[in-house]
């Protein structure tokens, strides 16, 4: 299994690097980063509360109950936070992941959020979102410090 | 070499960080994680720690064993929010007795962050410090068939005859049983605490607060009231549903609400509504975090009621040794305590009256009293007192044994098997006026 994956790296550089270009004013890449990094720290969490990793060290790319599916927690904001309570069978450590994702106020706030923005027209993309994007952003950041401390990461 | 265990590693990693030749401008912390491991923390970037000094630490941290989370210690920058991590409430002062054979004296003091699954609110005494709310009395005991709840009872009819409103929450969401004991099925309210647990979680915990009480008829006859917030509501059928659900974290704008924040948070909402004068919150039994709510952060008064048994004694003093290694919490806590011997015999009451007074006074001098030498000047401010001190939390409320008190129904007259107002005197009644004179106090 590669290692490639840390997702709780790659959720703290997202969100300081949105913040380096929120500063210059960039605010359609600085949300697309923020977006990354709300995704990646849930995706730490999953990870931390036991779903079944990949080759990548990731979410894996099938799902171990039909291996001829996808794994449906392997995907991007905002089907993910919609997809974690439906999915929770897949979720080993559930209450440990749900006390964990309670740290998320308003997971609701990304769902303009699209990964897609990346090819957008700058014009089209919802920037009167961005700060709330960013609030979640720090929210996620937040409850990998704990999980950090907790030592589940 | 032997194995570090639990009971010695946090011990070890203290004594590390006692090192006279690591920075004193940084002092070091101890984590100890949900397994029970523990690491290092230092409130500096790592790049400003001296190499010599981390190195030390990461040896230091290594030797716990099973016990080190891994060799790497926790600067600020391992931190998204570092200010909020090395500067949450959570941090405590924990005091580590040394090995008693060889300096039995000794404590070493460190800053400990004890990140746990459960149990986290015997230690969180902040809600206790909010104003402005009725005498709320916990009626707490170790294990279950003390006559906690009968006492409970008891006093609410004791209280509502002198006119007063009594609110009564049952928290023993586990073993809900009060209100069969205060109210007969045709009174229970439509819901119950559960029901406003569930509702709460998803934001509409006001849906149910209408259907949340019921008046008791043990009161019917009194000038006061006595009104019953019950763990299940009448006609329930998916209780063991909601109870699963109960203490699961909720999120909120202001952070996630945890068990503890939302048991706070309909207490004073169910005080806003009834405007009583007195709280009596029944509290499950056990070393659980119903129980840690209740007496840590709810009650005015904690009534901790014990029989006199190695059962009783061994549980108490896990928990006075737990408060004990947390001199902060253990100063905001002991104050509110009063033990309750339940069950107080027939027979041999003066010999059983002294030995119970013996164990429980060497229970909270060990554990809950200040050490003073005699002549210390610090005397008049020490939260001590002598073995027969009888305002002394240690000193026992009594509610004496009545087989007309087992398995009885408060809601049935004598002639039918229940009780009448002399029994209730004759097993509670001093029980009760110190209970109300302690009520007085707080009130004035």
């Amino acid at each position: 299994m590669g290692n490639e994956v840390n997702y709780a790296a790659a959720a703290r550089r997202h969100l300081n690097d949105g913040r380096l270009l929120l500063g210059q004013g960039r605010r359609a890449n600085a949300g697309q980063l923020f977006g990354f990094s709300v995704e990646c720290g849930i995706k730490a969490v999953l990870i931390a509360c036991g779903v079944a990793r990949g080759s990548d060290g990731g979410v894996a790319e099938k799902n171990p109950l039909d291996q001829k599916k996808g794994h449906p927690l392997r995907t991007h904001m905002p089907i993910l936070s919609s997809r974690v309570p439906t999915f929770g069978n897949l979720i080993p450590d559930g209450p440990k992941a749900t006390s964990y994702f309670a740290m998320l106020a308003r997971p609701g706030d990304m769902d303009d959020w699209r990964v897609d923005h990346r090819y957008w027209d700058e014009s089209s993309i919802p920037l009167d979102s961005v700060a709330r994007w960013e609030c979640l952003a720090v929210e996620a950041n937040a409850m990998l410090d704990q999980a950090r401390l907790d030592g589940v990461l | 070499m032997n194995a570090i265990r639990f009971n010695d590693a946090l011990r070890c990693a203290a004594e590390a960080v006692q090192d006279d030749t690591l920075p004193s401008a940084w002092p070091v912390r101890v984590v100890r994680d949900v397994y029970g491991r523990l690491r290092f923390a230092v409130d500096c970037d790592s790049s400003d720690y001296p190499v010599d000094a981390r190195q030390r630490l990461e040896t230091a941290q290594q030797a716990l064993g099973r016990y080190a989370t891994d060799g790497r210690l926790l600067f600020r920058d391992d931190f998204s929010n570092p200010d909020e991590v090395f500067g949450g409430p959570d941090w405590h002062l924990a005091r580590i007795a040394a090995p008693t054979e060889i300096e039995p004296d000794r404590a070493i003091e460190v800053r400990v962050l004890d990140r746990q699954i459960i149990g986290q609110d015997w230690l969180r005494t902040e809600l206790a410090a909010e104003a402005g709310h009725p005498p709320r009395i916990v009626f707490y005991g170790l294990k279950g068939g003390v006559g906690r709840s009968t006492a409970l009872a008891m006093l609410a009819y004791r209280l509502a005859r002198d006119g007063k409103r009594v609110l009564l929450i049952d928290f023993d969401l586990e073993s809900p049983g009060l209100s069969g004991l205060l109210l007969p099925p045709e009174r229970v309210a439509a819901c119950g605490l559960v029901d406003w647990f569930v509702e709460d979680a998803v934001g509409q915990g006001d849906l149910v607060l209408g259907d949340l009480l019921s008046d008791s008829p043990l009161a019917d006859n009194t000038s006061g009231s006595i009104r019953v917030a019950a763990a299940m509501g009448n006609g329930e059928r998916a209780y063991m549903s909601k109870l699963a659900r109960v203490y699961a974290d909720v999120p909120s704008p202001d952070g996630p609400q945890r068990f503890a924040q939302r048991m706070g948070r309909i207490v004073n909402t169910l005080e806003e509504r009834e405007r009583p004068d007195v709280v009596l919150i029944d509290s499950r039994a056990g070393l659980h975090d119903v129980a840690a709510v209740a007496i840590s952060r709810l009650a005015t008064i904690a009534l901790l009621f014990a029989t006199d048994s190695e059962q009783s004694w061994q549980g108490y003093g896990q928990l006075f040794k737990h408060w004990n290694q947390h001199p902060q919490v253990l100063r905001a806590v002991r104050e509110r305590l009063a033990i309750v011997q339940a069950l107080f015999p027939d027979s041999d009451q003066v010999e059983r009256a002294r030995r119970f007074l013996d164990r429980s006074y060497e229970l909270f001098s060990e554990h809950l009293y200040d050490d003073i030498e005699p002549g210390d000047d610090a005397q008049l401010q020490a939260f001590s007192f002598q073995p027969d001190a009888k305002d002394a939390p240690h000193f026992p409320l009594r509610v004496r044994w009545n087989a007309r008190f087992q398995e009885f129904n408060p809601l049935m007259g004598r002639e039918d098997g229940g009780v009448d107002d002399k029994d209730i005197e004759l097993a509670f009644g001093p029980f009760f006026e110190q209970i109300i004179e302690l009520i007085e106090v707080l009130r004035a």
